[in-house]
């Protein structure tokens, strides 16, 4: 998931933070805030959820980080510290959440896959970005929490199943089956859309 | 809806974005954050934090990781208990009061050796104890825990 260079970098921004350089950590941060705010939004659907989230998570792991020994990537690390907090808030939260459509980067309008998905004759064609955003997180809302994390993870982040596995603590083949179900489900709950 | 399509729209979802300033405001707030943090937080909630991420770096199981906090919570007891003045041999000991027979008046030597006598037998009657101001004394050893005023104790001479 990593290359040598981006590792590299990371463990001696880790060791000047644990060394007691506060600000090698705003390194960390900045580097690795978007991929993990993605995470916690496509788990949440909520923009204000996610920005308390992501600060409670950055906390965690500046309090935690002395603690780090490298035995899994930063990367990882950040991830299943961010999975795991945000699974616990929502298992407290229930099942209220938001859209924030306008966040949505207009460069979607040139991705190959959405092209091929708004041509031709599929079954999508005449829906506009906002709708089928929003059918989509009404549907991801839909899965429990660990699917939901699964799906995020895999389909969105493009994660491979080794990474999810660790990240979440679980076998490879609980990934595997987690993302079925969650797929069916989906198909099921997106039905209505053709 | 093929698995396909479904998986093209859920690679659609990485173009949510926040704004992009954002992340600078996010950095700012994670600082005011920390130092809110450092001011409020107990010690022992840093130092149970540190211990859970400890073990979620090992991808422990539900049920070894509920083990392993139980024994560093006793080892944790254990050690506190140690540490504690007095605390290893607390209830252990005992605390007996030498008595000093009534009407011994005889003074140790430095060069005898040390011992302690049970006291003479003496004969009970509540007439001689009350008509005395003396209270009875039975044959048996007295502990401190005797309600009895220490006042009432016949001094002891140590005449060196």
């Amino acid at each position: 998931m990593q290359d040598e260079q981006s590792r590299k970098q990371d463990d001696e921004l880790i060791a000047r933070t644990q060394a007691g350089d506060a600000s090698a950590f705003d390194g960390l941060i900045v580097k690795y805030s978007p991929r993990l705010y993605g995470l916690v939004y496509h788990m949440t659907s909520n923009h204000e959820d996610t920005n308390d989230l992501l600060q409670d998570i950055w906390a965690k792991a500046f309090r935690s980080i002395t603690g780090f020994r490298g035995k899994s990537s930063f990367y990882t690390w950040m991830h299943s510290i961010g999975a795991n907090m945000t699974i616990n808030f929502l298992k407290k939260r229930g099942r209220r959440f938001t859209l924030s459509l306008d966040d949505i980067d207009a460069n979607v309008q040139n991705d190959k896959e959405f092209i091929e998905l708004t041509a031709g004759s599929t079954p999508v064609r005449e829906a506009d970005l906002g709708e089928l955003q929003k059918r989509l997180n009404e549907s991801m809302q839909k899965l429990s929490h660990d699917h939901r994390a699964v799906v995020t993870m895999f389909d969105i982040q493009g994660m491979p199943h080794a990474e999810i596995a660790k990240i979440l603590g679980i076998s490879e083949g609980t990934v595997r089956s987690r993302l079925f179900y969650a797929h069916r489900q989906l198909q099921n709950f997106l039905t209505e859309f053709h | 809806m093929t698995e396909e399509q479904l998986s093209a729209l859920l690679r659609l979802k990485r173009y949510e974005h926040p704004p992009a300033e954002y992340f600078d405001r996010l950095l700012r707030d994670v600082h005011r954050r920390q130092r809110a943090d450092l001011l409020s937080r107990p010690l022992w909630k840093i130092a149970v934090e540190r211990v859970q991420t400890f073990f979620s770096e090992h991808s422990m199981g539900h049920a070894s990781y509920a083990g392993a906090m139980a024994v560093a919570l006793l080892v944790g007891v254990a050690g506190i208990g140690l540490m504690t003045p007095g605390g290893a041999d607390r209830g252990t000991g005992s605390t007996v009061a030498v008595t000093i027979p009534i009407g011994a008046k005889k003074s140790f030597a430095t060069d005898e050796p040390f011992s302690i006598q049970p006291p003479p037998p003496v004969k009970l009657d509540a007439r001689d104890t009350f008509a005395s101001g003396v209270p009875p004394v039975t044959g048996q050893p007295r502990y401190v825990m005797d309600a009895r005023p220490v006042s009432y104790e016949p001094s002891a001479s140590f005449d060196f």
